[in-house]
């Protein structure tokens, strides 16, 4: 008798653990980005950095700046330039999402932030964000645009894109150096 | 009799011609087939694909007056740059272009888009 009771009690266990799996997976399932999604990240995401790039080239006379933002505005422009591409190619339409907003948001208080700020201040304040923006962007691509990508051609591009935005990383913690003496 | 035998002297001489001067032209061809064999297997040509943010391979040996051609296969533009001011630097390369040059000297390059990328040529 005490072994159908601990059969029973574990086949209940069992049946419970499953379900809330599968209510898990479920719910993750559901936050999944869709391509379309995905895309309108990507393009909004460079986009913002394109935006900041500009006030830095109107705003610093530091060369090194300068020079960073000019990358940043050409690459970024570049990785759209094909991201529109690939869509078109695919026929998707970027769609608007809970990520893009939240992207847009902190977009619109760093500009005010930055358009706040002259002379160092100000490029000691564009290039830390520069660092922090690239490292949340990484994180997107690599924890959610990468594994939620369907399409493999859109991973595809993703993919390799990861590895530019790793570099600007780099690249802008070089700049940083310079204005955290 | 006599105009016969004169056209024939004639065709001989200038079927003698031809064959002298087809030898002549074979011997220049062959010439310069072993001029550009000899120049290929003294002097080759080595490619650095610039992709992924990186130049594969990262340090590349050669030998002296050895062609190196760099080709952009990224997302975005790069350039070589020599590490020594002065020195060789190529035109800002778009996706899809190339860049060659003959190498002189062992030296150390990066892409002044990407101050990050560095590559290498060693002399072997």
């Amino acid at each position: 008798m005490k072994i159908i009771n601990t059969l029973t009690k574990a086949v209940i266990c069992f049946v419970i653990s499953t379900g809330l799996l599968s209510l898990t997976a479920s719910a993750q399932e559901s936050q999944k980005l869709t391509d379309p999604e995905i895309a309108s990240v990507a393009v909004t995401a460079n986009q913002i950095d394109i935006d900041n790039a500009k006030i830095a080239l109107k705003k610093s006379q530091n060369a090194d700046i300068r020079k960073f933002a000019e990358t940043m505005a050409k690459d970024h422009q570049d990785v759209i330039n094909q991201a529109v591409a690939l869509a078109k190619k695919l026929g998707v339409t970027p769609k608007d999402n809970p990520t893009t907003k939240a992207f847009l948001a902190g977009s619109a208080k760093t500009k005010a932030m930055l358009n706040s700020k002259r002379g160092n201040a100000f490029n000691k304040a564009y290039i830390d964000n520069e660092v922090a923006y690239h490292k949340a962007a990484i994180n997107e691509v690599e924890n959610v645009l990468i594994p939620d990508a369907t399409n493999s051609e859109l991973k595809s591009l993703l993919q390799s894109a990861l590895p530019l935005f790793k570099e600007h990383l780099a690249h802008a913690e070089m700049v940083q150096k310079e204005f955290s003496k | 009799m006599k105009p016969l035998l004169n056209v024939f002297r004639n065709s001989m001489f200038f079927l003698c011609m031809l064959f002298l001067l087809n030898g002549c032209s074979s011997h220049e061809n062959n010439k310069n087939k072993l001029e550009a064999v000899s120049e290929k297997i003294s002097h080759s040509v080595d490619t650095v694909t610039i992709k992924l943010m990186q130049f594969n391979p990262a340090i590349l040996k050669v030998k002296i007056g050895d062609t190196v051609l760099w080709i952009n296969e990224d997302l975005v533009s790069h350039d070589v740059t020599s590490n020594k001011p002065n020195s060789f630097y190529s035109d800002t390369l778009h996706v899809g272009q190339s860049w060659k040059m003959a190498v002189k000297d062992s030296a150390g390059y990066h892409c002044s888009i990407h101050p990050t990328m560095l590559g290498k040529i060693v002399l072997n």
